[in-house]
């Protein structure tokens, strides 16, 4: 394609990149190598992989990122065409390794009338090594993004999508695309889910369960920071929680003729050891309206925050593992000390349980400070009233918590409300009382005297 | 706020564990006696999205499935007085025999019931000593009051819970507390929050005798009947400490306990 670039995209997605792309090419690579890499991918990878393998051979389909490619490159290869007609005259009759980590979409152009995905699979497989390893990205058609965000594109379409042969479309789902694999031939080894997506790929698990799920919750709320449906951080825990969160992954990396290779990648960023995420624990116990729970655990988490003086060590940046803490990962820290630290970090959580949407036990209204100065109180702190200077306005981001707050509010107006009349009608009923009354005929006259009196005695004394 | 926080002087106590020489308003309503249903004596009038401070979370589940809402579970005042009077952790001196509480009604529902077929199923069950603690109102009557004292007890009362944010006994809980102190076994003709209180301090439970009538005893409470039947393990005349101490923790809410600042927080004792 001559006046394209995936790695620079004017009305397009740029190429596949991410730091799991890169620890999934560092386990799966090695230094002898021969690698076809097919697709865009980003500068970064392509120098990582040129770095430390044998041979690199790069094809692409736009012809300014071929060139730019090749520049940067010395040793390598650059082919620019589509896959259909990159035939064993081009490159490498075979490959140790075939990287397409962003699939096999973007092989070909709008001069290619059809080239399905299956068969584009085959035209890959037909150069690869019978020992070769394969390292194929997908993505999800029916993901999380579904549910976070319309899906505008599918009425406005970009350049891209000039719109393909009608039998031309990848396999849709995860079964389909494993089954779609397996029947090619190729026995999988790993299937990753990848998060928040293959352009920028910043974690890609095996398995989805406690710690690895904030990870993957927190990507995808990181990139979906705007309005959206639903809050995507809880609809990622709450899809973990379903053993649904696979399947509904941004995208996957499937991974045939390689053994040993990680379950979490990059490696480490996983924390290791059981437990769970504090915020989830307080937060199942708001659900469920046990208070108890949140009485035992605050203290001694407050215990802890005092102890360790831990400036990350808000609860959506802790693991809570039986009756120990410890820090999740990199949190931006706060500058606060002691009591002051603790109580900041239990109003962040205040406020992410209020915009969450989460079930509150007790009237919260949008109240961030009050329901901070309950959660402190259980710890034996007493918050200061009034002491920020304005009123903080909770911003669910999620059109459904945005729903949720307003049934709740409306609730605790309308009791409110409710009890202002009630109350009003209890003092009038106590202003049109006899005892009042009474009290009321007898008391004013009296003040009126005694102050005369005092003024008479002053006078005198004087 | 509602007059029935003041009864037995459960807000002073509430208020002397918070640290407070008296107790200002409490913000909600608290739970004053046992209750098998949702909390609070039937009828209430909550005025609406008013905190229900309870004792035990069955009963914030059975107010929350009729409609009620904003429950928080803080356990009994009793437990908070045993902690505000750490001195009478311990049994009195010499403590003997059983303190036996006949039902009792209220100023506005009577028992009805033969009070000497109490006096004998005590004679049948008990071997030491007995008090009989009447309620002011039955106390007050000597055709009651002597039914017990000709049956060889000592017979007390432990005052007026008050009514109306009046006569309140403020002491009234530690007249109780002190009173069981001296005594080994605690009995009632009903499982009621006397045998709770005893038996929460290592007091051996035991319920037997007429369980009497309560004058219009609403029957959403389920009577006695209901009570049988949830706790059948407890309606005998010796009931092993173990299975009180379970029945007691949970009904008293031992788990649910809240610590000064939270009760100054939750009741608005904090403005």
């Amino acid at each position: 394609m001559l006046n394209w670039s995936d790695l620079h995209p004017v009305d397009a997605r740029p190429p596949a990149a991410g730091p799991a792309a890169s620890a999934l090419l560092d386990a799966a690579l090695s230094a002898t190598d021969s690698v076809l890499l097919a697709g865009p991918h980003s500068l970064d990878l392509i120098t990582a992989i040129a770095d430390r393998v044998a041979s690199l051979d790069i094809l692409v389909r736009s012809a300014p990122d071929a060139e730019e490619i090749a520049e940067l490159l010395d040793s390598s290869q650059v082919f620019c065409g589509a896959l259909d007609r990159f035939t064993p005259a081009h490159g490498s009759s075979e490959y140790d390794v075939i990287v397409a980590l962003d699939g096999l979409d973007r092989l070909v152009g709008p001069d290619t009338a059809k080239l399905t995905w299956a068969d584009a699979l085959a035209s890959l497989q037909d150069r690869l090594a019978s020992s070769g390893r394969l390292l194929l990205g997908a993505t999800n058609r029916f993901g999380f993004e579904r549910f976070i965000q319309p899906d505008i594109m599918a009425a406005l379409p970009r350049n891209e999508d000039w719109g393909r042969d009608l039998a031309d479309s990848a396999p849709a789902g995860l079964k389909p695309l494993q089954t779609a694999v397996a029947n090619a031939g190729l026995e999988i080894a790993r299937t990753y889910a990848v998060f928040p997506s293959l352009v920028d790929a910043s974690v890609a698990l095996t398995e989805l369960d406690g710690l690895a799920a904030v990870l993957a919750a927190k990507a995808v709320a990181e990139c979906n920071a705007g309005p959206t449906l639903m809050d995507p951080y809880r609809l990622v825990l709450d899809a973990v929680g379903s053993g649904l969160a696979i399947e509904l992954a941004p995208a996957w990396y499937i991974v045939a003729g390689v053994t040993d290779l990680p379950t979490v990648l990059p490696i480490g960023v996983v924390p290791d050891g059981p437990g769970v995420l504090l915020e989830e624990h307080l937060l199942a116990a708001l659900r469920v309206d046990d208070q108890a729970a949140l009485r035992r655990t605050i203290p001694d988490y407050v215990a802890w925050i005092l102890a360790e003086d831990a400036a990350a060590g808000a609860p959506d940046n802790v693991i809570l593992d039986g009756s120990s803490y410890r820090l999740f990962g990199d949190a931006e820290p706060i500058e606060a000390s002691g009591e002051a630290l603790a109580v900041a970090h239990l109003a962040r959580f205040a406020r992410r349980s209020l915009e969450s949407g989460s079930r509150q036990p007790w009237p919260a209204g949008g109240d961030v400070q009050a329901l901070t100065a309950r959660l402190a109180s259980m710890a034996g702190i007493t918050v200061p009233q009034g002491l920020s200077a304005s009123a903080e306005v909770v911003r669910p981001l999620g059109s459904a918590e945005q729903l949720a707050t307003v049934a709740r509010l409306q609730e605790e107006l309308a009791e409110a409300s409710a009890r202002a009349i009630l109350f009003e009608g209890q003092v009038s009923g106590i202003r049109r009382s006899r005892p009042y009354r009474v009290g009321h005929a007898v008391m004013n006259p009296a003040r009126v005297i005694v102050r005369r009196a005092r003024r008479v005695l002053q006078k005198v004394r004087r | 706020m509602h007059h029935a926080n003041h009864f037995y002087g459960h807000a002073n106590i509430m208020a002397s564990y918070a640290g407070l020489p008296e107790p200002p308003r409490i913000w909600g309503y608290l739970q004053h006696g046992w209750n098998i249903l949702d909390g609070f004596a039937h009828g209430t009038n909550f005025a609406p999205g008013m905190p229900k401070y309870v004792w035990s979370d069955s009963v914030r589940r059975r107010g929350w499935s009729m409609g009620l809402r904003n429950y928080s579970v803080i356990g009994s005042v009793w437990l908070y007085l045993l902690k505000v009077h750490p001195g009478l952790a311990t049994p009195a001196k010499g403590a003997e025999g059983t303190i036996f509480y006949p039902f009792h009604g209220w100023e506005g529902q009577h028992v009805l019931g033969d009070h000497g077929r109490i006096v004998a199923s005590i004679k049948e069950h008990e071997t030491g000593p007995v008090t009989v603690c009447l309620y002011w109102n039955e106390y007050e009557k000597p055709a009651i009051r002597n039914v017990y004292k000709d049956g060889g007890f000592r017979v007390i009362t432990h005052g007026y819970r008050g009514l109306h944010w009046r006569r309140t006994d403020a002491k009234f809980l530690v007249k109780q507390l002190r009173e069981l102190r001296k005594h080994q076994r605690v009995a009632s003709n009903r499982l009621s929050s006397a045998v709770l209180y005893g038996a929460s301090i290592g007091l051996q439970p035991g319920v037997y005798g007429d369980p009497m009538v309560l004058e219009n005893e609403h029957p959403s409470f389920g009577g006695q009947a209901r009570i049988k039947r949830l706790w059948p393990e407890l309606d005998q005349p010796f009931v092993p400490p173990a299975i009180a101490r379970e029945f007691t923790d949970t009904e008293l809410g031992v788990d649910h306990v809240a610590c000064p600042a939270e009760i100054r927080e939750m009741f608005r004792w904090n403005l």
